[in-house]
């Protein structure tokens, strides 16, 4: 019998916690939407996003350790595709949202990845101690708190974010137009410089990534 | 009494705020209007202007929300009207009958699709239109929609589903206090308000 793909295995496990999630709006706490907001969050959009992410800084990065941070990490995706890349056990990976049940789905998702999930705002821990801080989810987050969020890590540390420009969602509020625009918002907070500025082109709308130090 | 306005963007301009705050001082003078706004150029000067924050960032009607916060600057009874409001007849009348300890929204009586009582849908049968109640109050609202904004906002379209499905209390003003523009062309009563419920509203041309 042929072997599963990563991406089938984990998209048979999000199966499961559709079903689990189902089963608990008949019993339980009734939280139906979460099932659309699982899809959501491995849907082919994301993965690319999110594999692109990792395919750039791995040759940027040049190391098998450290300790990535990501904030606002959803059910987990990306912190699962970095340790993909990675598998060396001494880079440790935590995913944090301000989400509770994030952290709950997220162990339930990526239970083998050695991914510690932490239920918390981006901006509430000391972020100096990381190698890498990193946010696929900027269009969601005020320049306000990315901007205290870029500022906390170290200065030889490294920061990759993405946002994106659709902004017709209401939960979009912090939307640019071009990749420049973007990179010329994050350049004057970091200590060193921008390494890498990219464009992903999605279809309806664009994923533009910055990664610097 | 505070009868508030939020006004938050372009779709709606202070022309449309003032042309409301003019077709209310004709029914009470001695009110405090304000208007909740990003923008408050050209309102009127008897309009006091409450500006929305920019932390946190909230985009179109869910600003609306933040009138339930502990820090929003009003105290005592307060009535808010959606700026796509015409007044019909005295629609300050009401309040003899409202519990302001309670909110009070109101009713959509003329949603009867069953299509609405879906779970999938998170659709309602009330609408944030008017609301009434008293300043503080509620604030479980705002508190515990801040804690998981993001979330909510992907989950429910506005205010109205999250307040329904949330299980947070309320009341509703009478049947006949309103008429919907969109679903009630005919009816046999006399409303003091009509709700165009997100309809594309430009005042003049329904004038």
């Amino acid at each position: 019998m042929k072997r599963l793909t990563l991406k089938e295995k984990i998209l048979n496990r999000c199966l499961k916690l559709i079903e689990e999630v189902y089963d608990e709006s008949m019993y339980g706490e009734n939280d139906i939407y979460r099932i659309k907001d699982f899809i959501h969050s491995v849907d082919n959009n994301h993965w690319k996003s999110k594999q692109w992410l990792v395919d750039e800084f791995y040759k940027l990065y040049n190391h098998t350790d450290g300790s990535f941070y990501i904030g606002g990490g959803w059910y987990g995706l990306l912190a699962y595709l970095i340790r993909e890349k990675w598998e060396n056990e001494s880079l440790n990976i935590t995913s944090g949202d301000i989400d509770p049940r994030c952290e709950e789905f997220g162990w339930k998702l990526f239970h083998s990845s050695d991914i510690n999930f932490m239920t918390e705002d981006m901006v509430s821990r000391d972020l100096s101690e990381y190698s890498t801080i990193m946010s696929t989810s900027c269009e969601h987050i005020e320049p306000q708190i990315l901007e205290k969020f870029i500022k906390s890590k170290s200065s030889n540390a490294w920061i990759v974010l993405q946002t994106n420009n659709y902004d017709e969602l209401n939960e979009h509020i912090n939307c640019y137009p071009d990749v420049m625009s973007f990179a010329n918002w994050i350049e004057p907070l970091l200590s060193e410089r921008i390494y890498f500025a990219g464009t992903l082109r999605l279809g309806d709308f664009d994923r533009f990534m910055v990664i610097g130090k | 009494m505070n009868v508030i306005f939020v006004k938050w963007g372009t779709k709606y301009s202070s022309d449309d705020v003032n042309a409301l705050y003019n077709n209310l001082i004709e029914y009470n003078s001695t009110y405090t209007y304000h208007c909740y706004t990003d923008d408050p150029t050209n309102l009127n000067k008897n309009i006091n202007v409450i500006w929305i924050p920019s932390y946190p960032m909230l985009k179109k009607w869910w600003n609306k929300l933040r009138m339930f916060s502990n820090e929003f600057p009003v105290i005592g009874k307060c009535m808010f009207f959606d700026i796509d409001t015409d007044i019909i007849k005295d629609p300050f009348k009401i309040l003899e009958e409202v519990d302001f300890n309670k909110l009070t929204i109101l009713n959509t009586h003329w949603k009867s699709d069953p299509i609405y009582d879906r779970v999938t849908n998170y659709d309602v049968k009330i609408a944030s239109g008017v609301i009434t109640w008293t300043a503080g109050n509620h604030t479980e609202m705002w508190n515990n929609f801040i804690i998981n904004r993001d979330y909510f906002l992907r989950k429910y379209k506005g205010i109205d589903r999250y307040i329904v499905h949330e299980n947070y209390d309320y009341e509703t003003f009478p049947d006949t206090y309103v008429q919907s523009w969109k679903y009630q062309k005919e009816i046999d009563y006399e409303p003091a308000i009509m709700t165009y419920e997100e309809v594309n509203f430009e005042r003049k041309n329904i004038k």
